[in-house]
């Protein structure tokens, strides 16, 4: 079975006085593009917070989830950007994220460094369909999925061809 | 009208606010349109608001203050009345930066004649900071014209005035400030009187509201209501209208020389303690009555 997410980039606008917007990590660090692209398309112009955004790259998909991050003075602006299998079905994948984003606030995990550290994790977790497990949060993947009685990827029309 | 009509639009009473990043663009924004502080995340490259007062549409554009999208500011000037440049002035550290941003805007807005309007925010922090510092410092007498308001988006002094000012610069219109209130008074939700201010410092309104009735905001404050209106009216004076919210009682004298509706009266008050709870200032009583002061600048 091929990925769910090929690569995911996290990205910020920090409410500091100074900020600029900029790529916080890529993972797996393979996407062959500028900078100035990719951060164009993972933190698109207007992003306000806990907004999605779809765009393409060439036969793949980007889906884009922004949310902010408490801070003591004004807030962050940040992003998770993924570039998907032509395969996935994006409206499936949302609440997904969405969720482990509002959990890892919930649990005062929501932070630039912990997505940087943890980005390996969270892609394997959603490929895999399994548990992402986070300092002492985990979040299972599968069992959302099935209470929820989603797919994350179309069946392939073979596979449907079978039945 | 036809299709080719809305292509070929422009945008109408075009307005850009610009300034360094964390100046306060959105939170001023945010403030004309729902009369109370919000909080926000940096803006990411611009960010559009459309509001319709006295029946005339407003385009109000919130230029990111970041480095990375100042040079965006410039290709907005095209079809913009009026440039707002907003400045912290509670960051003289940062004047001379704020000062090269605007040089750069000045002659596309002479050529073109776009009115300019100086708003110097963050007063509420920076009282001692006046505007003839200002002045010196960004050499605005230098300027042909220009006009700077001392305003606070968080306290909200002087933001009538301000969106008065800027609603006759880019209509052409003038909106008069009605008063709301002959006098408003704050107490802490134990009924513990914090401040009073009257109308042109009306001792009169003032010893009416204070004293008038002490006993009510009392037993008031023993009601489990939030947001309900309790009225009393009173022959020679008016009416008392009073609200209360989580954590403060509000009350106002109206009366028919206003020009107001009551209830136009009564959703001031609200906004005023929807104000109060949204900066949080119950945690500091002492900070009430600035803090009210500065609001009710608006609402007198
Ligand atoms: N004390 C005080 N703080 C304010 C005032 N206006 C804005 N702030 C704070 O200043 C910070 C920046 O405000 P914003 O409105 O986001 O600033 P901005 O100019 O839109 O900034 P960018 O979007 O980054 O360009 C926030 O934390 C606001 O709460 C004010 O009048 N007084
Ligand atoms: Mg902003």
């Amino acid at each position: 079975m091929s990925s769910t997410v090929l690569v995911s980039i996290i990205s910020g606008l920090e409410g500091r006085v100074g900020s600029n917007p900029k790529i916080i990590t890529i993972y797996p660090d393979n996407l062959d593009a500028t900078e100035e692209f990719i951060l164009e398309r993972s933190l698109p112009h207007g992003a306000l917070p806990d907004q999605f955004f779809e765009d393409k790259l060439d036969s793949r998909k980007i889906l884009v989830y922004t949310f902010e991050i408490q801070k003591d003075g004004r807030n962050d602006l940040a992003s998770i950007g993924l570039v998907l299998d032509k395969d996935v079905i994006i409206a499936n994948l949302q609440p997904i994220i969405k969720r482990l984003v509002k959990r890892l606030n919930s649990e005062n995990l929501l932070t630039l460094e912990i997505f940087q550290e943890s980005l390996p994790k969270i892609i394997d977790g959603l490929n895999k369909e399994s548990k992402i497990k986070i300092g002492s949060m985990i979040f299972d993947v599968k069992s959302i999925l099935n209470e929820e009685n989603l797919e994350l990827k179309e069946k392939s029309r073979k596979a449907r061809g079978m039945f | 009208m036809g299709i080719f009509h809305f292509l070929t639009r422009k945008t109408k009473n075009k307005s850009i606010f610009c300034g360094l990043d964390s100046s306060g663009k959105s939170t001023i924004i945010s403030f004309l349109r729902e009369g109370k502080f919000v909080e926000h995340v940096p803006t990411m490259g611009k960010d559009m608001t459309e509001m319709e007062v006295q029946g005339i549409r407003l385009n109000l554009f919130d230029m990111g203050g970041q480095s990375h999208f100042r040079q965006m500011w410039l290709g907005e000037l095209d079809d913009t009345k009026c440039v707002v440049f907003v400045v912290d002035k509670s960051d003289p550290g940062r004047f001379a930066e704020a000062k090269a941003e605007l040089a750069k805007l000045l002659p596309v807005i002479s050529k073109k004649k776009i009115k300019l309007l100086i708003f110097a925010n963050k007063h509420d922090i920076s009282k001692d900071v006046q505007l003839s510092q200002l002045i010196n410092e960004f050499e605005l007498e230098k300027l042909p014209n220009f006009e700077l308001l001392e305003i606070s988006a968080k306290t909200g002094f002087g933001m009538t005035d301000a969106f008065i000012k800027f609603y006759s610069i880019l209509t052409g219109q003038v909106i008069k400030k009605n008063a709301v209130a002959s006098a408003i008074s704050i107490y802490s939700n134990g009924g513990i009187p914090l401040i009073t201010q009257a109308k042109n410092d009306d001792e009169f309104d003032k010893n009416i509201l204070e004293g008038g009735f002490l006993s009510a905001i009392t037993a008031f404050a023993e009601m489990k209501v939030n947001n309900s209106c309790i009225k009393f009216e009173s022959k020679d004076n008016g009416t008392f209208l009073i609200l209360k919210s989580q954590n403060f009682i509000g009350a106002l004298l109206w009366n028919d020389k206003l020009n107001i509706t009551m209830d136009t009266s009564e959703g001031a008050l609200k906004e005023l303690l929807d104000h109060l709870e949204a900066i949080g200032v119950y945690k500091q009583p002492e900070k009430v009555p600035d803090v009210v002061e500065q609001y009710v600048t608006n609402m007198m």
